[in-house]
């Protein structure tokens, strides 16, 4: 495994994803619920009406107050956290920027895995069947593999990242995170984000870009030809053409943020020359992601 | 079928510049990228910038608007019009004498060049030049040309030849070549007055070129008894403090001396107690603008000719053909027994029935009418009549000279150990080459049984067999430039090569001409001929003509009406100009075409 060094994974149980929305699961697990259940944590008292389980009744409470008390306890749930990994051309053609993107995949499987969190993660751009929901520890081992598996050189499905969500999209309230480069025009990237939240998902937009991508240094005249869709474009490298780019690159990110924080959604753009760690335990922390 | 202008296809060399072209053209490295979403917006906000775009587009336009235009109007075949030149032709003199040569750093002939390249220049594509130049001889350099460059080349080629200038000559000759046309005469010279032209029916335009050349003119010198002489003339217009140095033949300067000269003034400095030498040169060490005439050669008292003795009964026939040919002949007298002989070398004795123990030490000889004696292994006998006609053979010494026709009636058959050059039958008649080591010409026979003398060819003949038995001289005298040297090439002659007085080889001289032209630069040269039995050497001197020695200027000025009845001026065609431009604004528009792609 060379996605992640091995101190980075043993940090990684340390933390947990946090999240502003409460867990609405079926399945108990360790995160709060807003419904009453039968955790060991205490929540309130209420007194006994018919019809109440008996077993529920607090008789210490009984002895002291000569009323019958039920005794309520905090319901824990798990959370669903889907995990949307660009795996089209555009994110795989570069090396750096396909381990980035794939390692902070796994850095927050593994993290919502550790925390008793059930784990999902869409491949997407792949026609290798997604990994799917999966609770527990034992399972982190498993999304390693998972996605290590993923770095073959088959062909990719053609359609775009941001179409190919939508076909994926959860059921159930939880948390998206989706995992792109972002090239893409902006109106799809929100129409994509909208359908998320409109499944009651909160939404974490991580960018991973490689460093050729935010300052290019190409020079000369170049037929540039598109990973994904192998459309040609000439370009005659100058200063002008690279401060031209720069400009475009500039007003596509600042559209992104813009719509971001309009809509509510944590937006976190990371270039490949930055380390692992510092965007996960540093930026991911400072944006409240995780704690 | 065929192709009216050949010389066009040369322009297929621009299938070179297409192909260089399409290699060099603007090649795009393929590179895969990620994505090309934010590429492709930077090419369409560049296409799209407003400015970029419709300069593009409009330069396309405008260039091929002005393609169009530029090939419309070379089709149209513009031309220009220069009236420098008037007539249908024209008629350049140019001076090629030894004073336009003189000159403050350029030359004037290096002016008159380039007078006459403009002029050509100027040129229309109808009109032809002729041109001639005006040494002793007028030569005729290029008649009715009109090929620019080919008149250009001959012209940068030409160079002084120190004759004297014959300009009436050389511009009756221009004349004759455009005659019947109209055009003028160009003169370009240095000092044409206008008397010497003015009974010329053309117009013609002198031009003297050059303003005041500051010279000092070395005008004579001359070595007799150790004693040296030189002339000098400042024809500075202030006076002068006149440095001459005298040399000897090594070039080891023997004396100099300084004197101040009025302007206009000549000065004879006196040379005393010189060394032995063959040759002495003077010159002046000042510095001034004409450089040819400040060295001077001259030999030490040997005189250039040689000088003819007769001895005994000469023919009259004999002693006229010797006058006639320049030659002043020295009757010798009977001292005692024999002959009074004069103690020279170089001297050459034409002899009449002079015995064998007559004959002189030194020297070479003409003998005529040969003694009947027996003499030391050869012989002459008693004279027989000859019945054949005589045969000769091809020998530079009867160049000019038929035997054949000549009628002799008897002749002395001889045995004397020399070359037969005519004979009759087995007779020898005349007979050449050395004995005893000096030329000898053997006739043997008497001058009064041949009707010889009365032929054209006798002179010629004497001339000849005088060159040939002077041989020996090593000093063959002074010649103006170009002037005709007589060479009397020994028969023992292998080759001969001219070399000047720097001692650099000038050339190989062919053995077979007897006579060679001298060369243009005034100097000191030397003939090295190498024989069989060793080399030799013969120097002769090129001088100035006398009136070349100053660089006098006379103002220009044009005689004779233009002929303007019918003027027809020259026109100059340009439309290769503007067909050059139309290609050229065809390829930029390439090239913009091209890059407008590639964006």
């Amino acid at each position: 495994m060379t996605l992640l060094s091995p101190q980075f994974l043993q940090r990684l149980p340390k933390h947990r994803i946090q999240t502003a929305i409460v867990a609405k699961g079926t399945h108990r697990g360790e995160r709060k619920s807003t419904k009453l259940g039968t955790s060991l944590e205490f929540s309130d008292y209420r007194l006994y009406s018919p019809g109440d389980d008996l077993r529920q009744i607090d008789w210490n409470a009984y002895a002291r107050t000569k009323r019958h008390y039920i005794k309520r306890f905090m319901d824990e749930q798990e959370l669903l956290i889907s995990i949307y990994l660009d795996s089209t051309s555009s994110v795989m053609l570069d090396k750096g920027k396909r381990e980035y993107a794939q390692a902070l995949a796994v850095a927050f499987g593994y993290m919502g895995l550790c925390g008793d969190d059930r784990v999902c993660l869409h491949p997407v751009g792949d026609k290798i069947p997604s990994f799917p929901f999966r609770k527990g520890r034992a399972y982190s081992t498993k999304l390693l593999n998972y996605v290590t598996s993923l770095n073959h050189i088959e062909e990719r499905a053609t359609q775009s990242f941001m179409k190919d969500v939508v076909r994926k999209l959860p059921k159930k309230t939880g948390i998206s995170i989706v995992i792109s480069d972002l090239m893409e025009p902006l109106d799809e990237i929100q129409f994509t984000l909208k359908r998320l939240q409109a499944q009651k998902q909160q939404v974490r937009l991580v960018q991973v870009l490689s460093e050729e991508e935010v300052n290019p240094s190409y020079k000369g005249d170049l037929k540039l030809i598109d990973s994904e869709s192998s459309t040609e474009t000439n370009v005659s490298m100058s200063k002008n053409v690279l401060r031209s780019y720069q400009k475009r690159f500039e007003s596509h990110q600042h559209d992104l943020a813009q719509f971001c924080s309009e809509r509510g959604i944590s937006f976190v753009t990371c270039s490949t020359s930055e380390t692992i760690d510092n965007v996960v335990f540093r930026d991911f922390r400072r944006k409240g992601w995780i704690l | 079928m065929g192709l009216l202008v050949p010389s066009f296809l040369w322009l297929l060399s621009l299938l070179a510049v297409i192909i260089v072209f399409y290699l060099f053209r603007k090649q795009f490295d393929k590179t895969r990228v990620p994505s090309t979403f934010l590429w492709n917006q930077v090419i369409e906000e560049w296409q799209a910038s407003k400015w970029w775009k419709k300069l593009q587009q409009n330069l396309l336009f405008y260039l091929q608007l002005l393609f169009i235009i530029l090939i419309v109007f070379a089709l149209a075949r513009p031309f220009v019009t220069t009236d420098r030149l008037s007539g249908e032709t024209g008629a350049v003199v140019l001076d090629t004498s030894a004073t336009m040569s003189a000159g403050d750093g350029e030359t004037k002939f290096d002016q008159a060049k380039k007078e006459v390249l403009d002029l050509i220049d100027t040129l229309g594509d109808d009109q032809s030049l002729t041109m001639v130049t005006s040494g002793a001889v007028p030569t005729m350099i290029f008649a009715k040309e009109t090929d620019k460059r080919k008149m250009k080349k001959i012209v940068e080629e030409l160079s002084v030849t120190y004759e004297e200038e014959n300009i009436q000559e050389a511009i009756s000759l221009a004349l004759s070549y455009i005659a019947n046309q109209q055009g003028s005469v160009y003169v370009f010279s240095d000092d044409v007055k206008k008397n010497e032209v003015s009974e010329v029916q053309h117009q013609v335009v002198v031009n003297n070129i050059g303003g005041e050349v500051k010279n000092l003119s070395l005008r004579t010198f001359g070595v007799k008894n150790n004693q040296a002489t030189a002339t000098v003339k400042n024809e500075m217009p202030e006076a002068s403090t006149v440095s001459v140095s005298v040399y000897s033949e090594d070039e080891a300067l023997i004396e100099a001396k300084n004197e101040k000269v009025n302007s206009g003034e000549s000065f004879t400095f006196q040379f005393d107690g010189l060394p032995e030498g063959t040759y002495f040169k003077a010159q002046i060490k000042n510095e001034d603008d004409y450089k040819v005439d400040n060295t001077l050669y001259t030999f030490s008292e040997v005189e250039a000719t040689p000088q003819v003795y007769l001895a005994g009964d000469v023919s009259p026939f004999i002693k006229r053909a010797i006058t006639l040919l320049g030659y002043d002949p020295v009757t010798l007298s009977i001292e005692g027994d024999s002959f009074s002989y004069p103690e020279r070398e170089d001297a050459i004795y034409v002899l009449n029935g002079v015995a064998r123990e007559d004959w002189p030490e030194t020297g070479g000889i003409l003998l005529f009418s040969p003694m009947i004696q027996d003499f030391n292994g050869y012989e002459v006998k008693e004279k027989i009549e000859l019945e054949k006609t005589l045969m000769s053979k091809d020998q530079a010494v009867l160049e000019y000279v038929s035997m054949e026709d000549v009628y002799l009636n008897a002749a002395y058959p001889t045995s004397i150990p020399l070359e037969p050059i005519v004979t009759s039958g087995d007779t020898p008649v005349l007979l050449s080459g050395k004995l005893e080591g000096r030329p000898m010409m053997f006739a043997s026979f008497d001058i009064e049984d041949s009707d010889w003398p009365l032929h054209p060819s006798f002179p010629i003949f004497i001339q000849n067999a005088i060159q040939y038995v002077s041989e020996d001289q090593h000093f063959l005298g002074s010649y103006s430039p170009g002037q005709t040297i007589d060479l009397p090439y020994s028969s023992t002659t292998k080759g001969a090569v001219l070399e000047d007085s720097k001692g650099s080889h000038l050339g190989d001289l062919s053995t077979d001409e007897w006579s060679q032209a001298a060369p243009y630069q005034p100097d000191l040269y030397t003939i090295v001929e190498e024989r069989t039995d060793g080399f030799q050497e013969k120097r002769f001197i090129v001088t100035l003509p006398s009136n070349e020695r100053s660089p006098i200027s006379s103002e220009s000025f044009a005689l004779g009406e233009e002929t303007t009845a019918v003027t027809e001026s020259g026109k100059i065609e340009w439309w290769y100009v503007l067909a050059g431009l139309g290609l050229l604004i065809l390829l930029i528009e390439w090239e913009v075409y091209r890059r407008g792609h590639a964006f």
